[in-house]
């Protein structure tokens, strides 16, 4: 009988070998995709079990912290002190709704996974340090986004406001916003309840309308239009376009494209047709220039360029492209004064000002100015990252975009006590159509500087109430904003 | 008689008790760590209860092993350092479920202190007493169960034992006996519950390995080859239909794969052991498989727990009534990682019921990492091994069925509970054993230790020495044997075996004798067993020259018939073992001839008098049956040829290399002359 003995010995060792396989597959081998899947709580309690990274504003201000919960399976709380004020920029990180926004992009670093922090994390380990995430400081400056957050209340919009010089974003806010304190709550109950609130909303209030949202930008994006004049030598600043000053008409056309209240522009020269925000003029001078020419220029601001990231990942602003175009001269002159089939983002509209402000070139916006891992390191600076995301016009050409978009604050449409004193400062203003049933947007562009100092800023501001719908202008709805928003990057006013 | 030779010297083999308890005092430690490491992981300080559970468990370590000392001192010094290393493990894990119980019912009752007011019973209490509980029914058994034959005698009361046990849950209401979906429980008033199939499994071994003993040969019988298989006989498909059906019956009513194929497979191995037939292993995997598939595949609770297997993760499925468990066991084990997250670092209680049964692997597996599962699945397999070794080295047919029935059912119940959570296969309700919070099972496992114990005991202990017979008494021997010609060996009839000792002594000395004289003892060697089907048979034991091989009684067929006059080993050999073990040795130790007081060791002979109901026959000088020549057949059966060890089984160890010739001592030599 021993034979058999043996035989059956070895099949119980290779059950028990069956299970060493299995255990090996289990733990090692395709452990990363248990751990990945959405109905794994151990993950989510994993990343509660100690304290996640904090997000900081430049100045120091926490928007983002873990707390202990006193709970016992989730032994931290994710809790933004600033709550609506920052909910777009820092996301959130929620047990049942998941991580969104900077908490999800940065999600690796905040929680001390990221491979830049196992240095830092092994010598924690070895010494016996209680394991915690690294902290990210991000570009933005309170003072500047408590700016736009009060200016914009009651509003719907958006403010962004960022340094032209370095692509450093000082203000980034979309009203509506939310508290991302309800969603990220520990407790059931509470996250379920905020989730379904937001999904209920029609406004998106989740949607961080800088970079996810596309809206005609109206005659902001006249400045394109001109510095595509202006650059490929076709028209200069002062001369005569040769436009109607009435109105832009295609023979055979049904329509003309009118100005704003059926005037009649001052001047057909770029200076005084930006100024006065003549679609008659922009509208010949982008017909004028082609399909072509006005699609490169704005791909040169940044139209068109998927992949922004910054790093929230920016919906890319649009112009039709030259075939969809073809011969359409009066499409495309709706395309060239903003209208149409052109759409931006608020932080789009933000770097044509920025475009101008800083010598015609872009700089690659960016959120991030260091990350810091636990044991103090210093593992990412922004300021190393920096770089130009686009040549759009020449200096020279920039200078001259300059002197006219200065001229449209002190003789132009934003010239209603919206200049800062001391700066150095140029704008432009925009009313965007949207159709018939809703009232336009109120845009505005602009930078300014006072020593080195720089700051460019793009506001947008929506209305539903159709009684305003006459009265809605962009220097009057989002031009205080702006300066408010201005005055504080700058350090003046009653800031 | 002249005076014999002085007796010569015990063979010396190492008894190594003292191994044990340095192994067993190491495992001790190894459980000391991880429960220190506990109390460090959740506050920070060294457990208050710790040095306490040490103490306990080196009590249960000293009591143990001085009593494997007094009881079988020549047991395999690994099952008990083992068996103390996985109970000890097992109290840390619980130790360390209950302390996250507490934790969570202070956060309820600090949000709620009406609603939660009682706090948890832990549970870690309730299995240091069950485990003294254990070391109790351990010794008690070493201590009353002197030779593990014994058993063999109730193979009967042990099948009917069993089986009730095994199937009593499936009739007791859902409510009694019902956890996580499988019923094979049974709940007291009080909180008390227990697992009845964990002793049932016992038993049964137990009967199988007496039944199948009794049943080879007929279970051997080939009525055709097909495919290099002999298929048996139609009418031997009997006693494997009727386990296959218990088992589907227990697979449908209990819901329970794992008791089901526990039982099942334990039943086919012993037979492809008993019988070296392949045809069996086939026969009975065929069965199981196809039976298994059917019930799986129509039964709608068994189909639940096969869906639950195949797509574990649809229980996250929203509306999904399907069980969570295998999606967040998988998740532990995927969490713990290589090296696992530390004890009281993991969250094995988000699998629930985590203490019980098969999870507690998952804390291992999570805590622990593969690293500490893997030295787990060692453990185990070196107990397992272990049984194996003693089913090899052990003497006698049935202890080798039942050690290797032990060991492949606790293969098997490792394999089944560790399958079920790792999704290797669906999910039971086994509980892992030694692990597992539960009384019963803990008991039970203990229990199979201490048979293992016993068993390796009887494997290791060493044959007794030989003392050179004298002339005188070969003389007597001679005269007497042939005056008995050619009567054969009555032997089955005496219980105390005097009646047939004395004829056994006269027996057998020509070669047409020799297989009458081997028949008594594969009477013997049935035990009970055997004599009841002897007594059904109509057979009088008090004439047993009609038993011969040709009569193909079941309990008469695993004699030794040595083809007559092969060796005249008397002669060549004049010298006779000593006691009633040395023949032991060689055969089944129920041929022995017990009480000789020149052999080695009294004790031991006194235990094989009483527990061997036939006295061999001693051979006549040209008759001498081989010994371990139970393993013998009929020339008739078509495989003698493939049968390796018919005749020469290996000399276990310590047996001198004349083991293999030796025989009973003349019948004189035992009461004395």
């Amino acid at each position: 009988m021993n034979q058999p003995i043996r035989r059956v010995a070895l099949f119980c060792f290779l059950l028990i070998v069956t299970l060493l396989v299995s255990s090996n597959y289990l733990q090692v081998v395709n452990a990363d995709n248990y751990k990945a899947r959405a109905g794994n709580k151990r993950t989510t309690l994993d990343a509660l079990a100690f304290p996640r990274g904090k997000i900081t504003t430049a100045d120091g201000t926490v928007i983002a912290q873990s707390l202990p919960s006193g709970g016992i399976s989730y032994k931290f709380q994710r809790n933004y002190p600033l709550g609506p004020a920052y909910a777009n920029i820092t996301g959130y990180k929620s047990i049942d709704y998941g991580s969104r926004y900077l908490e999800g992009i940065l999600d690796g670093y905040l929680q001390g996974t990221d491979s830049s922090e196992s240095v830092a994390n092994f010598m924690d380990t070895i010494t016996g340090k209680s394991k915690k995430g690294g902290d990210v400081q991000l570009t933005l400056n309170n003072a500047v986004q408590q700016a736009a957050v009060a200016n914009m209340k009651g509003r719907k919009g958006s403010v962004v406001a960022l340094d032209p010089t370095t692509g450093a974003i000082l203000a980034m806010y979309s009203d509506p916003t939310f508290d991302p304190n309800g969603i990220a709550s520990n407790d059931h109950d509470t996250s379920v309840a905020a989730g379904k609130a937001l999904e209920a909303s029609k406004d998106k209030p989740n949607l961080n309308h800088t970079v996810g949202e596309l809206y005609p930008p109206g005659s902001i994006f006249k400045v394109v239009t001109a510095g595509a004049a202006l650059d490929t030598g076709a028209f200069t600043e002062s001369d005569p376009t040769g436009a109607d000053a009435r109105g832009f008409t295609v023979p055979g056309a049904a329509y003309t494209l009118t100005n704003e209240n059926a005037s009649v522009c001052p001047g057909t020269d770029l200076k005084r047709a930006l100024a006065a925000s003549c679609n008659s003029v922009y509208g010949f001078v982008g017909a004028k220039l082609g399909p072509t020419v006005m699609n490169q220029y704005a791909q040169k601001f940044g139209f068109n360029t998927p992949g922004l990231k910054i790093p929230l990942t920016v919906t890319p602003s649009s112009f039709p492209s030259a075939d969809k175009i073809g011969s359409n001269q009066l499409g495309l002159a709706q395309d060239s004064i903003g209208q149409g089939d052109t759409q931006v983002t608020p932080l789009q509209a933000a770097m044509v000002a920025a475009a101008v402000a800083n010598g015609g070139t872009i700089m690659q916006p960016y959120l991030v100015d260091k990350e810091t891992a636990p044991n103090g390191h210093v593992t990412y600076k922004g300021q190393d990252h920096r770089h130009v995301l686009s040549q759009a016009v020449s200096p020279q050409t920039a200078a001259v975009l300059d002197d006219m978009m200065q001229n449209v604050v002190t003789n132009g449409t934003a010239s209603n006590g919206l200049a800062i004193d001391g700066a150095h400062m140029g704008a432009k203003t925009g009313t965007a159509q949207q159709g018939d049933k809703q009232n336009p947007l109120a845009w505005f562009i602009s930078y300014a500087s006072i020593g080195d100092k720089h700051v460019a800023v793009a506001v947008l501001v929506q209305t539903d109430n159709p009684n305003l719908r006459d009265d809605i202008t962009g220097s009057g709805y989002a031009g205080p904003v702006a300066k408010a928003v201005m005055e504080a990057a700058l350090g003046v006013g009653q800031h | 008689m002249s005076a014999a030779p002085p007796r010569p010297e015990e063979p010396s083999i190492p008894k190594r008790r003292n191994t044990e308890l340095a192994l067993s005092l190491f495992a001790v430690g190894i459980a000391m760590f991880a429960y220190a490491n506990v109390g460090l992981a959740d506050n920070g300080k060294l457990p208050a209860g710790m040095w306490g559970y040490g103490a306990g468990l080196a009590g249960v370590v000293v009591v143990a092993n001085l009593l494997i000392r007094y009881a079988a001192p020549y047991a395999d010094p690994l099952f008990l350092p083992l068996a103390i290393f996985l109970n000890g493990i097992g109290l840390v894990l619980i130790h360390r479920l209950d302390i996250y119980d507490k934790e969570y019912f202070q956060a309820l009752h600090a949000v709620n202190p009406v609603r939660y007011h009682t706090p948890p019973h832990g549970s870690t209490s309730n299995q240091l007493m069950f485990t003294a509980l254990s070391i109790i029914a351990f010794a008690g058994f070493l201590l009353f169960i002197k030779d593990h034959k014994i058993l063999q005698r109730y193979a009967y009361i042990s099948m009917v034992g069993g089986l009730f046990l095994v199937a009593v849950p499936a009739m007791l209401p859902e409510s009694i006996s019902g956890a996580n979906g499988a019923k094979s429980w049974v709940r007291f008033p009080g909180g008390v519950s227990i697992q009845p199939a964990e002793f049932g499994k016992l038993l049964l071994v137990s009967f199988f390995a007496a039944f199948l003993m009794a049943k080879r040969d007929a279970l051997r019988v080939a009525s055709r080859k097909v495919l290099g298989l002999n298929i048996p006989r139609g009418r031997d498909l009997g006693p494997i239909a009727v386990c296959w059906v218990l088992a589907m019956l227990i697979l449908i009513f209990e819901t329970d794969l794992g008791v089901s194929l526990m039982f099942f497979g334990a039943f086919v191995v012993l037979l492809y052991i008993a019988t070296e037939r392949t045809s069996w292993l086939a026969i009975g995997v065929t069965a199981f498989l196809a039976g298994a598939f059917v019930i799986g595949t129509t039964v709608p609770h068994v189909v639940a727990r096969v869906n639950n297997w195949l797509h574990p993760f649809d229980a996250e499925l929203p509306g999904s009534k399907a069980s969570p468990q295998i999606a967040q066991s998988i998740y532990g084990f995927a969490s713990g990682g290589i090296f696992g997250k530390g004890l009281d670092q993991g969250r094995p209680w988000l699998v629930g019921f985590a203490k019980n049964a098969d999870f507690i692997l998952v804390t291992v597996g999570e805590e622990l990492g593969m690293v500490g599962l893997f030295a787990l699945m060692m453990v185990y397999l070196l107990i397992v091994m272990r049984g194996f070794k003693t089913a090899l080295l052990i003497r006698d047919n049935y202890g080798k069925l039942l050690a290797a029935g032990l060991a492949t059912t606790f293969a098997l119940q490792v394999f089944i509970t560790s399958g079920g959570v790792m999704r290797v296969i669906p999910l039971t309700g086994l509980p892992m054993p030694f692990l597992a919070a539960g009384g019963s099972a803990l008991v039970a496992n203990w229990v199979v230790i201490a048979l293992l114990i016993r068993l390796s005991d009887a494997a290791r202990r060493p044959l007794p020495p030989a003392i050179p017979l004298t002339e005188d008494e070969l003389r007597s021997m001679r005269l007497v044997a042939a005056s008995r010609m050619p009567s054969t060996v009555s032997a089955g009839g005496g219980r105390r075996g005097v009646p047939a000792a004395a004829a056994g002594a006269a027996s057998a000395a020509t070669p047409g004798a020799a297989s009458g004289v081997s028949v008594p003892p594969g009477a013997a060697g049935a035990s009970g067993l055997g004599q009841n089907i002897l007594g059904r048979a109509g057979l009088d034991p008090k004439n047993p020259g009609q038993k011969t091989p040709g009569a193909n009684n079941p309990g008469a067929t695993q004699n030794g018939p040595v083809p007559p006059g092969a060796r005249d080993v008397t002669q060549a050999m004049p010298t006779r073992p000593a006691g009633a073990a040395g023949s032991a040795g060689a055969s089944d130790p129920t041929q022995a001839v017990p009480a000789q007081p020149r052999g080695y060791g009294e004790q031991t002979m006194l235990r094989a008098a009483e527990s061997t109901q036939a006295i061999p026959a001693t051979s006549g000088p040209k008759t001498e049956p081989e010994p371990g020549a139970e393993e013998s057949y009929p020339p008739a059966f078509e495989d003698d040829a493939e049968d390796h060890e018919q005749t020469r089984p290996a000399p276990a160890p310590g047996a001198t290399p004349d083991e293999a010739a030796e025989r009973p001592g003349p019948p004189e030599r035992r009461y004395g002359p």
